[in-house]
């Protein structure tokens, strides 16, 4: 008997650990959160009108992972009285798969270019009504009408990047500004089991076509199988395929070079000024996150109210400067310059010249061809 | 050892033990399952959805000589960590059970502990002593055994991706040998250590297949996990040796095809289930002859 | 002289006795200190990592490769971090509620299972495995969809069914490989004793079950601690667990503020064993 109560003991010292542990908010705007995940539950489908009219009431936030200025949630509650709740997910795929398993109850999410479109298409998105957001004359006339959102129907463009290379000063006298320091075998075995590609079947692909000559969102068969054998023919000088800490591994000198993400590399730099990271010669994959608002917020007028002072907000000149000097991303809103940090605007890896701009290409969606992309990408992973 | 439930009254009890675990196991796994089952027939629509139209394609599919090399590998990597699982975990679980009672459950809890950290951290942790600059070549540099230009990286290949999935499932195992080898009867030991003499005797005689069912059941424990995991192969292989768990989540990720993914599940579960069913036979049946 | 003395014979044959004794437990030593090793050497392979990340929580480097120099800083970060903070909390709730439901609802099915013959007893076997060889994120996409169809909204409860349809075959199968050790021989020669099937249960098997359902509570939490996949897909706005949230940041950069927390988390958890220890003592006394 008395080891029954020993195993009750440590189970309720579990809850006491529970209940001892951070006991504060799951909303990040400042008040405590006094019934965590209940609230979350209960307010999940519809808005908790009840308290909405004294708090300003709460918006669901679905992001990625530190891709906005913490103290923005704060300051937008002490302005609106609205308190922001901020889930994330891993990546554009995960997001659509949850999505379309059904998942309602948040308000926004920010998904890539080329997951705007297969969301809009699969009526996960409400309209975006933009004579109600003041702020939308301070956007770069350049995002306002991107080919997988035409006129901005939907979405408001959040940040955007490139995919490029990242290297490392003391290697070279001259920077690798061709992709053939990474697909050509020869190139690639003075850094073999050093170099890194991106754990991203459109991004890997869409570098490898680029290098070829051919479109970085190709539906023939034949150029794929061409860029599927280019991959193959350097899999084994490369490192990993790595989504994640590439930056990390070049920064303790594991790897010398990466495939990978502008914003990154960039990140990375600050740390170490031997990274850095060019976009090359041939071309590369650009790619724009968006603040798009969900199907179901669409339909409650409450809620749209709160998505588009949400919205308006982080479109705001000096918010919209403050979140760019935090997050080192570029950003599409061109009023912001003037509060952005002049290291981050003069960096021609954060914003790229006109000339440069021309060479920069969408993934775009491939519909049904996706199938094919897979069982290549499978081929690549799978090959001993 | 289990006998038929004669009397009303023992009906009810069995009634009432299964009850809540069966509603549990069929409204929250079952059915959600049949959905699996189902979309395993369907074909994907063009942007990633569910087109409901019957077919077999999804199972055609799969068998293709790439996706069965992936199944091979998949199941040599999950053998190999369960062998070496079993043969590290049991003599563990072994002297764990030869502790005082009094420290057992302290010791249990010691083997616990790490494992209420955070497995990416963990990972990470191993990530750092496998690199290239890690605590491995740090020593063996020390050491004077390698210089520091030749310093390999055991990160990214199939040994590290089965140590991570070692370091992860051991504990399972350990925990499943040792509620079995506690609960072995010492005085039927003891009578063995008489009759045998040789410990060595009386450990593969007597011992072993009495704990025959902690075997079976960390084995299982270890294996199934390891053999669909995906994480771990693509955080310590690189994503160079990709799993069928691999496979299987791209389907359900990259490529939003529901339909393969869902086809290839309930053929990796036929598959399983048939294979433990088949284990769990093999080895009551060794039971019994010894 | 005595006629007590022993002959010279016996006391070569004493002699030879106390030297192979002597030799035996020399043998019985080694072979301990052997064993002792072997432990030692599992609980290194087990806490390499962990002792590792404790040390470079108090690195002032980002990066856990060289040490640098020692700060607390990374623990500031982290008490200001709410974020994570609302993450730690989420988690704990739900290992601890699925680890309370499962452990219960597991043993009770094991002691049924194990030891009622019946012959629906394939399928509810077939049905205890199932959760454990279903890849994980196939028993995601499942419940996600299935919560949708039964209107349920995704939160925390969610993510709590969900684990405790997992647990329960975990929790099982490990106080189903006690069971089938101990046999019944106890439990009817108690029952001859107390007659009452009631009283048998609770003061024979019961007792006798505590270390495989121990086994399978500790299990079971440290799962629910861990699983990623399958709350990726059943949380809600607002449910965001820890595991969830400590991938998401290796999206941009993971620091060794994640190694404190798990530094604060083992160190709460250790807590646990001098405690657990006194309670035995305790239990022992009375």
């Amino acid at each position: 008997m008395k080891k029954i109560l020993l195993s009750m003991f440590m189970i309720l010292i579990m809850i006491g650990v529970a209940a001892c542990g951070p006991s504060d908010t799951a909303d990040v705007g400042g008040e405590t959160d006094t019934s965590g995940g209940e609230e979350a539950d209960t307010s999940g489908g519809e808005a908790d009108t009840s308290d909405a009219k004294e708090d300003g009431g709460t918006l669901y936030f679905y992001t990625w992972s530190e891709y906005i200025d913490p103290d923005i949630y704060a300051q937008f509650k002490e302005e609106t009285g609205i308190t922001v709740v901020e889930d994330i997910f891993g990546s554009n795929e995960d997001l659509l798969a949850k999505l379309q398993g059904g998942a309602t109850g948040y308000d926004v999410y920010v998904p890539s270019d080329y997951m705007v479109e297969i969301m809009i298409e699969l009526d996960m998105l409400a309209e975006l009504d933009q004579s109600r957001l003041e702020t939308i004359g301070n956007l770069d006339p350049t995002f306002t009408n991107p080919p997988f959102d035409p006129n901005m129907g939907h979405c408001l463009p959040y940040f955007w990047g490139t995919t490029g290379i990242g290297y490392n000063l003391e290697d070279w006298d001259e920077p690798p500004d061709s992709w053939a320091y990474i697909f050509d075998p020869e190139l690639a075995s003075n850094f073999s089991g050093q170099i890194t590609m991106l754990d991203d079947m459109r991004e890997v692909f869409g570098s490898a076509l680029i290098y070829l000559g051919y479109s970085a969102g190709t539906t023939d068969e034949a150029e794929l199988a061409e860029a599927r054998d280019l991959v193959l023919g350097i899999k084994e000088h490369l490192y990993s395929f790595e989504s994640d800490t590439y930056e990390d591994l070049m920064l303790t000198g594991e790897t010398r070079m990466s495939q990978g993400w502008s914003g990154d590399i960039f990140a990375a730099a600050v740390e170490d000024e031997n990274l850095w990271y060019i976009i090359p010669k041939e071309g590369a994959v650009m790619w724009v996150d968006n603040l798009c608002i969900s199907a179901d917020a669409g339909a409650d007028p409450e809620r749209l109210d709160r998505v588009y002072q949400w919205l308006d907000y982080l479109n705001r000149a000096d918010i919209a400067a403050q979140n760019t000097n935090w997050v080192w991303y570029a950003s599409p809103n061109a009023a912001a310059e003037d509060g952005i940090l002049e290291e981050i605007l003069t960096e021609p890896a954060i914003y790229p010249d006109a000339e440069t701009m021309e060479r920069l290409e969408f993934l775009g969606n491939v519909g049904d061809f996706t199938e094919t992309y897979s069982r290549m990408w499978t081929e690549i992973k799978a090959a001993d | 050892m289990a006998i038929e439930p004669r009397t009303r009254r023992e009906r009810i009890t069995l009634g009432v033990l299964l009850s809540p675990g069966l509603f549990w196991l069929i409204f929250f796994f079952a059915l959600p399952f049949l959905l699996i089952f189902i979309y395993s027939f369907l074909d994907r629509g063009k942007f990633g959805g569910l087109v409901w139209e019957f077919q077999f394609d999804n199972y055609i599919r799969f068998a293709d000589q790439l996706y069965i090399r992936i199944f091979i590998r998949s199941i040599i990597i999950a053998a190999i960590t369960t062998v070496i699982c079993l043969l590290i975990g049991y003599p563990m679980a072994y002297w764990m059970a030869l502790q005082p009672s009094r420290t057992r459950n302290t010791l249990l809890l010691v083997i616990m502990l790490p494992f209420w950290t955070n497995f990416v951290i963990r990972t990470y942790a191993w990530r750092m002593i496998l690199a290239r600059q890690g605590q491995i070549n740090q020593l063996l540099i020390a050491l004077n055994i390698i210089t520091k230009e030749n310093a390999p990286t055991y990160l990214n290949t199939n040994g590290a991706v089965i140590l991570g999935l070692i370091y992860i499932w051991l504990v399972a195992m350990i925990l499943a040998c040792y509620a079995s080898i506690t609960g072995l009867d010492r005085s039927l030991l003891e009578a063995a250590q008489d009759l045998f003499a040789n410990p060595v005797r009386t450990f593969f005689r007597v011992t072993l297949p009495l704990t025959l069912p902690g075997i079976i059941s960390g084995s299982i424990l270890v294996f199934v996990p390891s053999f669909g995991a995906f994480v771990t192969p693509d955080m310590l292989g690189g994503g160079k040796a990709d799993m069928i768990g691999n496979l299987i989540s791209q389907q359900f990720g990259e490529a939003s095809d529901w339909p393969f993914g869902s086809a290839i599940s309930t053929i990796l579960m036929v598959v399983m289930l048939f294979g433990t069913l088949l284990y769990f036979r093999g080895l009551r049946r060794e039971k019994v002859q010894s | 002289m005595t006629d007590q003395i022993p002959s010279k014979t016996h006391q070569t044959q004493l002699r030879l006795d106390y030297l192979a004794k002597g030799y035996a437990s020399f043998i019985n030593r080694l072979k301990q200190l052997f064993f002792n090793g072997y432990a030692g050497l599992v609980y290194l392979f087990l806490y390499a990592p962990i002792i590792l990340l404790v040390v470079y929580s108090f690195n002032e480097s980002r990066f856990p490769t060289y040490w640098t120099g020692f700060t607390l800083q990374w623990y500031r970060v982290l008490f200001d971090d709410h974020l994570v903070g609302a993450a730690l909390k989420n988690t704990l709730i739900v290992a601890t509620s699925s680890t309370i439901i499962s452990t219960i609802i597991g043993t009770m099915i094991a002691i049924g299972v194990e030891r009622y013959r019946f012959r629906t007893k394939p399928v509810v076997d077939g049905l205890l495995i199932m959760p454990i060889i279903i890849p994980d994120i196939a028993m995601a996409i499942m419940l996600l969809v299935f919560f949708k169809l039964i209107k349920m909204n995704l939160g925390l409860y969610t993510i709590i069914i969900a684990h405790v349809a997992f647990n329960i075959s975990f929790v099982a199968i490990i106080v189903r490989a006690r069971m089938a050790t101990l046999g019944t021989a106890m439990e009817e020669a108690a029952s001859d004793l107390y007659a009452n099937e009631w009283q048998t249960f609770w003061r024979v098997t019961f007792p006798l079950l505590i270390p495989g359902i121990l086994g399978g509570a500790l299990f079971a939490f440290t799962l629910s601690l861990d699983d990623f996949v399958i709350t990726n897909f059943t949380s809600g706005p607002g449910s965001t667990t820890l595991p969830v949230r400590i991938v998401g940041m290796t999206r941009r950069n993971i620091t060794p503020e994640i190694n404190a927390l798990s530094t604060l988390m083992l160190i709460s958890a250790m807590t646990l064993v001098p405690l657990s220890l006194w309670l035995q003592r305790r239990a022992k006394m009375s």
